[in-house]
Order: C-alpha cells, then sequence, then structure tokens
C-alpha cells in the first residue's frame, strides 16, 4: 500500500461521461481490494449495491468478503522503503527549536513564514511541484508548507522528526559529529543528534490550525488541498492566501476589445427605414400602439432594466475579496502535471476558494462581485461563435472560479461563472425568421437528450 | 383546433421570412394538429405546422419590408409598393381589440376567460398555464378527444405523460419482481442445501429468537424471512403456529371455538406489506376476502401488528389447526373490552357485531394498539409469547387503515387508493361515460397568468387590458403596479400602505422583465424548485436550460446597518446545494440571479419617476453555477 502510488490516473473507473456522475459518491465494493496489490496500481472497481438485507446466505456471503477485505487492506503494514526514504524536519512554533533562531536569515532566503518543514534529501519525484527551494546559498534547502508536509506524511512519502541542534547543519554536513548542545532530553543526548520521528497524530497537532497561524493550515484547506492532490492535480497556494491587507485593490488586465463596425447596408439603409424616435408614455405601455417593421424595435423599448456589461476593467471595480470569498489555491490540471515546474508554473487552470458549508452562508452579491473580480478575464473563446452555442457562451461566463463547500471534510465544488445574459440578445433572432428553435443541433431536440429527468431510479 | 383567434390569414405575408421549411424543429408529442380535415397529399410537416402555430414571438405583430434582391430590380418595387401602402394606411402591431384579463384577488392571479386571448396569449410568446392543464390550456380538446375516441389512443401531452409513467412502472415492477423470485430462489436452494433448515435461513436475531422460544413446541418445515408472506411461488406446506399473530389467534375458551366455527368460510390471512418492499406485490397476490368480524379484526390495525405480521404470517387453513381458534379469541377479548365501553357486548352474532362496532367508530385504524395485544398475550397461559419483544422492533413507519364494507375486495390498502378501485371502474365509470355523451362539453378551463406576466402584458408590450371584477373597468398600469405590489403579499396589503422596494413583486418581476425583454420565454420553475426557467423559443421546441434563483442583494448604503434587510439575503449551502442538485438530476443549469434593491423612495418621488423610473433602478446580475467534479475535469 505504501509503494502504491495514489497520483498514478484512476482509469477506467467511470467510462460512462455523464453531467452527473461524480465517481466520489458512489461506494467502492471493497471485496476488490483483496484483489489489489502493490503492483496493478489500480483502485478497487465500483461493485453491485444491495440496498436492504433479503436473507440469502449468498448475500451474507458477500457481505463478510467485503469485511474481511477491508479488514486486511485495514492491516497491512505500511513502511518506508529505503529507496525512497526521506527525512524531514520540523521547525515550527509547536517544537523547542524554531526555523527563525535556527537557520540564519541567508540560509533560509526566498521562504514565506509558513515554510516550517527542512528536507533532509530531496529524494523521488514529488519536489517538483511541491516545495521551495532556498536561494542565495551554494547549496539550497528544500522547504515544505504545512499542507505539504502533512500531505506527505500521510500518504507515507515522508518521514518527519523532531529536530535536534544539529539536524539543520546535517543536512548540509553529512555525517558532521556536532556537540549535544542543551535543551534535548535525556534520550535524545544518548543518541546524538538524531532526533525523535514525528507521530501522525503530533504532525497533525502542529500542522493544522486556525487561519492566520503561522506554519499552520486550516483543517477546512487542507482537506481540499489533500482531495486536489490525490486527483493528480498540481495544487499551490494562490497569492490571496494570506488576508488582503487594507488598502489592496484588485488588478485589471486590459484587454483590447473588438469594436463591431457596423454593416454598410445597415448603415447605408439602418437609418432610413429605422422608427422615428419614441417618447416614452408616462403610464405605459412601453411599446407604443402602432406599426413596426421589426421586433427589434419593439424590444428595444422595453429595455428598461440594467442590464450587466462584463468588462476586462470593471466601470466600478469592487472591493478586494474578504474571507472566506477569496482564491486561496490555483490548481493545474494532470495533464499538466509532466511538464509542471515550480519556478515556471504559468497561468492556472483553476483558481480555488474554500469556504465551509456550516459556518458561512452563500455569498452576497458583493462578496461574489469582489471574487470573481480578483480572477482574470476569461470571456468565452473562439470556439463558442455563433447562435449554436448560445448555451455554451452563457455556461462559460466571462469570469469563474471554483468553489469547494466543505462539510466535515465532504468537499463539494461548485464552478461560478460571472455571466451576462444581456450580451445574448435572443429578441434580435425574432426578425431573422429562425426563431432560436433549434438550440442543440442536428435536431435531437426533445429526444435527444435521453428521457432527462424522468431516470428518478438510476439504481444507486 | 377551431381557429377562432383573430389570426391573419397567411403568417406568411404578415412575417415576411418567417416560415422557413428547411428549420429542423425537434420532435414533440404535444404538438397540436392545427389541421383536422383529412390531409392532403403532401401536408404540412409536424415541424412546419409547429412554426405556423407558434410563428408570433409575442403578442404583437410586425410589419416587414419585403427583402430586398439585388439582381432582380423588381423586388425593389416590391419595397416600394409595400412601403408606399403601409405608410399610407398604417397596421397597428397589436391585436385589435386587446385581449381581455381579469383580476382575481382570491387566486392572485389574472384569469383570462375568452377563448380567443388564452389561445392568443399560449401561442404568441407561452403566456399563461391552463387551470385544468399542466401549462397548455387544452382541456376541451383533451375531453372531446375522450369523448370522440374512446380510450385507445392517448394524444395530450398529460395522457401521454401518464401513459409513460404506467408503462415506466410496468417496467420497474418487472424488474423488482424478477429480482424477487431471483432471491426467493436463493432462499430455496440454500435452505435445501442446508442440514437445518430453521437455522439456515434466519437472519435477523428476532427470528432466531422466536423460533428458538416456539422450537419447544414444533419445529416449523419452513420459515421464511421474506416480508411477502403471501408470496405464491413458494410451495408451502401446512405451518405450525410459530408467530406472535397465530399465537394469538389461538382460540381461548370453548365458546370462542364454537363462535370460530360458525364463520362460514375459512380466510387466509394475508397480509401484505409491500410499503416496506416494492408495491409491484400490490398486483400480483391473490386476495382473499376476510368475511367474518374476526378476521375483519385479525387485519394489521397498527403499527405494532403489522411488525408482528412482518414476522411471520404464514396460509393458515381453519381445519388444519386446532390451536388457531384460540388465538382469534384473545384477539375477540381485546375487542370486547373496546365494546362495552361502546354499549355493546355481543360478540357472538356477527352481522350484530359488526354493525355494533361500525356504530362505534367508523374507521377503526387503531384499535388494538400495542399495549392491547401485551394485556392479551398475558392472558394466555402460553408463556412464549411473553418473550416476544415487541417494542423493541422498529416501528414501521406508515399505519395501514382498515376500512369496513359489506363486501371487501382487498383487506389492504395503499392510502391514495379508493377503497375498491374494481368497483368504481364497474360501477361509476359506465355512469360517467352515459353522462358524457349526452351532453356537449362546456369549456370549464380559463388560463390563468400570474402577476408578472399580467403586468409585462399590460405594461411593457400594451397587449392586454386587465379589468376589475368589481367596478368592471380596466386598470390602469400605475394601479396595476400598486395592486400587484400589494397582492404579492399575504395577506394583501391595504391601500395606501407604504410599498417597500423589496415586495415580492418587484424582486420578481424586475427579473421576468429582464429576461422577457431580452426574448427569452420566462415561465414558473415551481416545479423544480427554483422561481423561473428559461426557453429560448418555448416549451414545444425545446428543454429550459437555465434554471432562475432570484436572490434579494442590500448592497446599497443605506441598507448597511439594516439587520432585517440583511437578513433576506441569508441563504445556507445547504439549501443551494439541494436546488442545485435537482436542477443538475433533470439537466438543467442554475441561474443566480441577484437582485440589486434600491434604497426606498417616497410615493412622491415614485410616482415622478414613473413606473420606468422606478424598475430602472432595480439592478440584475446574473451568476452561473455548475457542479465542478473534479474527478472529471481533469484532463479536459
Amino acid at each position: 500500500m505504501a509503494e502504491m502510488d495514489e497520483d498514478t490516473p484512476i482509469t477506467l473507473l467511470h467510462t460512462k461521461v455523464d453531467e452527473d456522475d461524480d465517481p466520489s459518491d458512489e461506494t467502492p465494493d471493497f471485496r476488490l481490494l483483496a484483489a489489489l496489490n502493490t503492483k496493478s496500481g489500480q483502485l478497487p472497481k465500483r461493485g453491485e449495491k444491495d440496498f436492504e438485507q433479503h436473507g440469502t446466505k449468498h448475500q451474507d456471503g458477500i457481505l463478510e468478503a467485503s469485511r474481511q477485505a477491508m479488514h486486511d487492506a485495514l492491516a497491512h503494514t505500511r513502511f518506508h522503503i529505503a529507496k525512497n526514504h526521506t527525512r524531514a524536519f520540523y521547525y515550527g512554533d509547536g517544537g523547542s527549536l524554531l526555523r527563525d533562531d535556527v537557520v540564519p536569515p541567508e540560509w533560509r532566503k526566498g521562504l514565506e513564514d509558513d515554510h516550517v518543514v527542512v528536507l533532509e534529501t530531496a529524494k523521488g519525484i514529488h519536489w517538483k511541484s511541491m516545495g521551495k527551494s532556498t536561494t542565495g546559498q551554494k547549496r539550497s534547502s528544500i522547504w515544505l508548507l504545512p499542507e505539504e508536509a502533512l500531505y506527505l506524511v500521510e500518504r507515507g512519502n515522508l518521514d518527519l522528526w523532531w529536530p535536534t541542534r544539529s539536524s539543520f547543519r546535517g543536512v548540509y554536513h553529512d555525517k558532521e559529529s556536532e556537540d549535544t548542545v542543551g535543551g534535548q532530553t535525556a534520550e535524545s543526548e544518548e543518541q546524538l543528534d538524531e532526533g525523535f520521528p514525528m507521530s501522525l497524530q503530533a504532525a497533525y497537532a502542529l500542522l493544522i490550525g486556525k487561519d492566520g497561524e503561522r506554519g499552520k493550515v486550516t483543517l477546512e484547506r487542507y482537506n481540499v488541498y489533500t482531495n486536489l492532490k490525490r486527483s493528480g492535480y498540481v495544487v499551490l497556494r494562490a497569492p490571496a492566501w494570506y488576508a488582503t491587507k487594507a488598502g489592496e485593490k484588485n488588478v485589471f488586465e486590459d484587454v483590447p476589445s473588438i469594436k463591431q463596425s457596423p454593416s454598410m447596408f445597415s448603415w447605408l439603409f439602418g437609418s432610413f427605414f429605422s422608427e422615428p424616435g419614441i417618447q416614452p408614455q408616462p403610464l405605459g405601455p412601453l411599446v407604443k400602439p402602432g406599426m413596426y417593421r421589426s421586433y427589434n424595435a419593439i424590444y428595444r423599448q422595453i429595455a428598461i432594466i440594467p442590464r450587466h456589461k462584463p468588462a476586462a476593467v470593471p466601470q466600478d471595480p469592487s472591493s478586494p475579496p474578504e474571507d472566506p470569498y477569496r482564491v486561496v489555491f490555483h490548481i493545474w490540471k494532470p495533464s499538466s502535471a509532466p511538464t509542471f515546474t515550480k519556478t515556471h508554473p504559468g497561468l492556472p487552470d483553476v483558481r480555488v476558494a474554500v469556504t465551509n458549508s456550516r459556518s458561512t452562508l452563500i455569498p452576497t452579491l458583493r462578496e461574489l462581485t469582489s471574487l470573481l473580480e480578483s480572477t482574470p478575464w476569461d470571456p468565452p473563446g473562439a470556439d463558442m461563435i455563433g447562435p449554436s452555442k448560445l448555451y455554451q457562451r452563457l455556461k462559460h461566463g466571462w469570469r469563474n472560479v471554483v468553489l469547494a463547500v466543505i462539510d466535515q471534510g465532504v468537499i463539494s465544488y461548485l464552478r461560478l461563472g460571472e455571466t451576462a445574459f444581456g450580451e445574448e440578445k435572443l429578441c434580435e433572432r425574432f426578425d431573422q425568421g429562425i426563431a432560436g428553435g433549434n438550440k442543440r443541433g442536428g435536431g435531437a431536440g426533445r429526444g435527444g437528450r435521453g428521457g432527462r429527468g424522468r431516470g428518478r431510479g438510476r439504481g444507486r | 383546433m377551431a381557429d377562432a383567434i383573430a389570426m391573419p390569414t397567411s403568417i406568411e405575408k404578415v412575417n415576411g421570412t418567417a416560415i422557413d421549411p428547411a428549420i429542423q424543429i425537434p420532435k414533440i408529442e404535444n404538438a397540436a394538429p392545427t389541421a383536422t380535415a383529412p390531409r392532403p397529399p403532401r401536408g404540412p410537416t409536424k415541424f412546419q405546422m409547429l412554426n405556423k402555430r407558434y410563428a408570433l414571438p409575442a403578442p404583437l405583430r410586425t410589419f416587414p419590408l419585403p427583402t430586398f434582391v439585388p439582381h432582380n430590380p423588381l423586388s425593389l418595387l416590391h419595397i416600394l409598393y409595400v412601403w408606399v401602402s403601409q405608410t399610407l394606411s398604417p397596421q397597428s402591431s397589436g391585436f385589435d381589440p386587446l385581449y381581455q384579463g381579469w383580476f382575481s384577488a382570491e387566486t392572485r392571479s389574472v384569469h383570462v376567460i375568452d377563448p380567443r386571448s388564452a389561445k392568443a396569449l399560449w401561442d404568441q410568446g407561452f403566456y399563461g398555464k391552463g387551470n385544468l392543464s399542466r401549462s397548455e390550456p387544452n382541456w376541451l380538446k383533451a375531453e372531446k378527444e375522450k369523448q370522440a375516441r374512446g380510450s385507445s389512443k392517448a394524444k395530450t401531452s398529460e395522457e401521454l405523460t401518464r401513459k409513460r409513467r404506467r408503462e415506466r412502472q410496468q417496467v420497474k415492477w418487472e424488474r423488482a419482481r424478477l429480482q424477487k423470485e431471483a432471491i426467493d430462489q436463493k432462499l430455496l436452494e440454500e435452505a435445501e442445501a442446508a442440514n437445518r433448515p430453521d437455522v439456515a435461513i434466519n437472519g435477523i436475531p428476532l427470528h432466531v429468537e422466536i423460533s428458538s422460544v416456539v422450537s419447544a413446541v414444533d419445529t416449523p418445515p419452513e420459515l421464511s424471512t421474506s416480508d411477502d408472506a403471501s408470496d405464491a411461488t413458494t410451495p408451502r406446506g401446512f405451518v405450525s403456529p410459530v408467530g406472535p399473530l397465530e399465537l394469538l389467534q389461538l382460540p381461548n375458551s370453548e365458546a370462542e371455538l364454537v363462535s370460530l366455527f360458525n364463520g362460514t368460510k375459512p380466510f387466509v390471512t394475508e397480509i401484505n406489506l409491500s410499503s416496506e418492499q416494492s408495491p409491484e406485490l400490490d398486483g400480483i397476490i391473490r386476495h382473499i376476502a376476510p368475511v367474518g368480524p374476526l378476521e375483519l379484526l385479525a387485519l394489521p390495525n397498527s403499527a405494532t401488528s403489522l411488525v408482528a405480521c412482518n414476522i411471520e404470517a404464514p396460509a393458515m387453513p381453519l381445519e388444519s389447526s386446532i390451536a388457531t381458534p384460540a388465538a382469534q379469541g384473545i384477539l375477540g377479548n381485546v375487542i370486547t373490552r373496546d365494546l362495552d365501553t361502546a354499549g355493546n357486548s355481543s360478540i357472538h352474532h356477527d352481522g350484530l357485531f359488526l354493525d355494533g362496532y361500525t356504530k362505534a367508530n367508523d374507521t377503526v385504524s387503531t384499535s388494538v394498539t400495542s399495549d392491547e395485544v401485551s394485556m392479551a398475550s398475558s392472558n394466555t397461559e402460553d408463556t412464549a409469547i411473553e418473550g416476544l419483544k415487541i417494542d423493541s422492533t422498529p416501528r414501521l413507519k406508515r399505519q395501514k387503515s382498515v376500512r369496513f364494507s359489506p363486501t371487501v375486495e382487498q383487506n389492504t390498502f395503499m392510502q391514495n387508493q379508493p377503497p375498491s378501485p374494481g368497483l368504481i371502474n364497474e360501477v361509476i365509470l359506465p355512469a360517467a361515460a352515459v353522462e358524457v355523451k349526452s351532453l356537449a362539453i362546456k369549456d370549464q378551463e380559463h388560463t390563468q397568468l400570474t402577476l408578472e406576466e399580467a403586468f409585462f402584458l399590460s405594461y411593457a408590450l400594451g397587449a392586454i387590458s386587465i379589468y376589475d371584477p368589481e367596478t368592471r373597468s380596466a386598470i390602469s398600469n400605475q394601479n396595476l403596479l400598486s395592486l400587484f405590489r400589494r397582492t404579492s403579499y399575504f395577506p394583501p396589503l391595504l391601500e395606501d400602505t407604504l410599498l417597500a422596494p423589496d415586495d415580492p413583486f418587484m424582486l420578481n418581476y424586475s427579473v421576468y422583465h429582464h429576461f422577457r425583454s431580452l426574448g427569452w420565454v420566462v415561465r414558473s420553475g415551481v416545479k423544480f424548485s427554483v422561481d423561473f426557467m428559461l426557453y429560448t423559443r418555448g416549451p414545444p421546441f425545446s428543454h429550459a436550460e437555465f434554471a432562475v434563483l432570484i436572490l434579494p442583494s442590500y448592497s446599497d448604503s443605506y441598507w448597511d446597518n439594516n439587520e432585517a434587510a440583511k437578513a433576506n439575503e441569508r441563504r445556507t449551502w445547504a439549501w443551494l446545494s439541494c436546488i442545485n442538485r435537482v436542477i443538475t438530476q433533470v439537466k438543467k443549469t442554475v441561474i443566480l440571479c441577484y437582485v440589486d434593491i434600491p434604497r426606498p423612495i417616497t410615493a412622491a418621488e415614485e410616482e415622478q419617476l414613473d413606473i420606468r423610473g422606478v424598475l430602472a433602478r432595480y439592478k440584475v446580475r446574473e451568476f452561473v453555477l455548475k457542479r465542478w467534479v473534479s474527478n472529471r475535469q481533469r484532463s479536459a
């Protein structure tokens, strides 16, 4: 188990692509755990599920086999394999040795305050997308953030230790003996500069904390981090991880907009045939009675509710996002993981904000606007042009963010997009004769979606 | 479908290029064919008929100029001719006379009663809902068709839906039956394979307890844990009384034995516990009607007795068990006690007994409670029953009620079923049919417009005039707005009340107007747990893709310290997840629609702004919400 790389893609788990098909919603068939060995690297497939006991021995047998398989899996001894054994030391506020006391400033250039775990040696594949190397010295060391360290400890890739006075220098001068310094317990002095291995419980206690505590991460963020890591994403902290300082503002990138010039014909004849200017009647109706040549002229008169116009640089920028509705993780899809480098990560694929479903309410308009304005301008692309892509454009939106709503460890991801129906004036199609009849393409229409909304009993 | 509306004779002429035969319109079931005459050799396709019927996207016409064809100089002349003739005698885009609606304070809606208006409002933009139909007002059509063709072929969308549901139900029942059979087969095989069948099958501890208690009496040849005790597929021989119900049915005294033998027919205690299991069993079980009073009383009356039946309720032929009558006597005793209080002491005469009991209590649903059962059991000499732990078993959620009737076809009933479905089919239906045939069907249906629809049609499009049923005069838009805003509260606010800027009508109407003014067809979303559904062209053409959820937003600085207003913004994540899950399940997308509530203004200011200005103060912002499944987004 320890060696099984959880980062490998879980293939063939869900061949059926369904919008509502979330494999994490299902219960795995634990009997198949028994078939799992360290070589295959495959997680068990989902099996059939019984909903009630029907009293057959056969069913009891299945249940017992599942229990046994689960028990066996849990009873498996996990151990570090010498080849990949990586040791690290904890220098956070919870220990007796603090990073800033032990490590001289020139040895910790480029680190954040939260980098509290240092690697002894950097073996393995994880350091391509995790950890931070110090700069300015001939030999750099790799420091980890609390969520990175805890994640690796939990999956058996990292052996976290309490440090001794000598531990840090030990990273650079291999096997160099040091005078033991006071402050350590008697047992450790006997062992000379070896220190103690830290238990998983201790690691949790030291690395999980409240928002803003140095060298710690909140449980919610840690849950989201591990969940995304296990799904194969590259996850880094976003700049907005730390609460925004007063006076900071959202920065907007100006994107040149293309102005559409009216066609020659409409320019020549448009004014000639267009309706004369209409004075609104105070008591309505908004559409002044009379003869109209086009629905455009009719619908122009009833457009009185202000419509949102998405813009790369908003006219009236909102205040910077506040907790919890701000982006804390930048993530890159697993497909880009092989080429990912820490130094040049590029633009993230998705931005993630984390919120607790029990202690927070859904965002207000102000919170949502602030959150979305902190994300880059991302209008519908060139592949979404044309009347048949109406739904795609609206669903894509002009800015977007993923919200991880977490309820005691269960994460529900929601994609929120700033959209603008005002950009899609269906009424303009009324005059073209084809009044937007078939948006699904290919005449699939009603039947094309396969009895939608009917299948209550989907068997799970 | 009588073409009663004042539609122009040819839509093509009115709407220029509106009809394009090549347009592919999705096939739909509830397409109402407009042509009733026998089809010409090449009649219009369904798409064409749909396009023709729903040619107008709004209850307003347009008079476009003919298209200019550059290589055909004559087309210019045509344009000129049309332009000149239209300029000389301009026509109105609105239909004359205006459609009519009647405000109904009781239903808080606007009723459209005349058929011309009702049909036109549906055809031209999908406004309103028939009060006897699911959405399109087609009750009369359905009734006429029903009358014309009997019940052979379903035509209306409602009937088709019902038919589909029946078929689906049938499939589910069939599937459940096969599963059940497979399980029974398995059970049978295992029972045969096992050395000791009584122990082999039991999965439920309660059973083990009972069987061990009762084993002194007899070891049953078969002890089924199946809920469906009356399963006909399982061969069943004589079964000794092992379950609590049978034990309770044992006779207590000689007198009871006699009274029992007075019963004319042997009865089978068939208890169908289909509420716990798949409902398909209802249709399969062969019911034998209990006729005697004791049998009726032996039916499960309470949750406790159901639990008891749940454990074991085999067929119990009267003559095969001498022990049986005693239990009935016990029940009889219990009942006697009840009856004593009701002033009737006779238990021996069937008819009298029944009469008296029926008099005392028409619907007996919980007359035998668990207390009474345990009292009864303590009366008996058989101590084995006392070991029974009824209370520890989980109670069934739904109670069954027993109904008394001189003839009983079934002994269990679904709550939503009539007492004797067969009776209704045979007796009542023919009578109704005769009645229908002798009468011409009068249109009983009217269209209901929601307040938002009505105000949009009246104020924005000017396509309808709304009348006050008391004064029988049209209501001005100004008064209409005030009336609708007051009516949006319950109970409606009195006249002269100062209206808040966030009253439900303004909130809904600003969103409704916003989407309607963009050309979307907006319909109620209450069946999908949201406020509105958005269709691109209308329900007959495609499904709604977007489900709009209205959220008030108090962003204006005026509301900053107003806790009551801020409380209106509060929505929990559980609430939103719930709605999102429902909408995702029906393959639609949630649109969060925030309405920015402006600060309140005085009535005078409002008047100065006029309706247009008041509405323009409401800003609408949309956000699209979608589940993001991390496992699926990995590589795309």
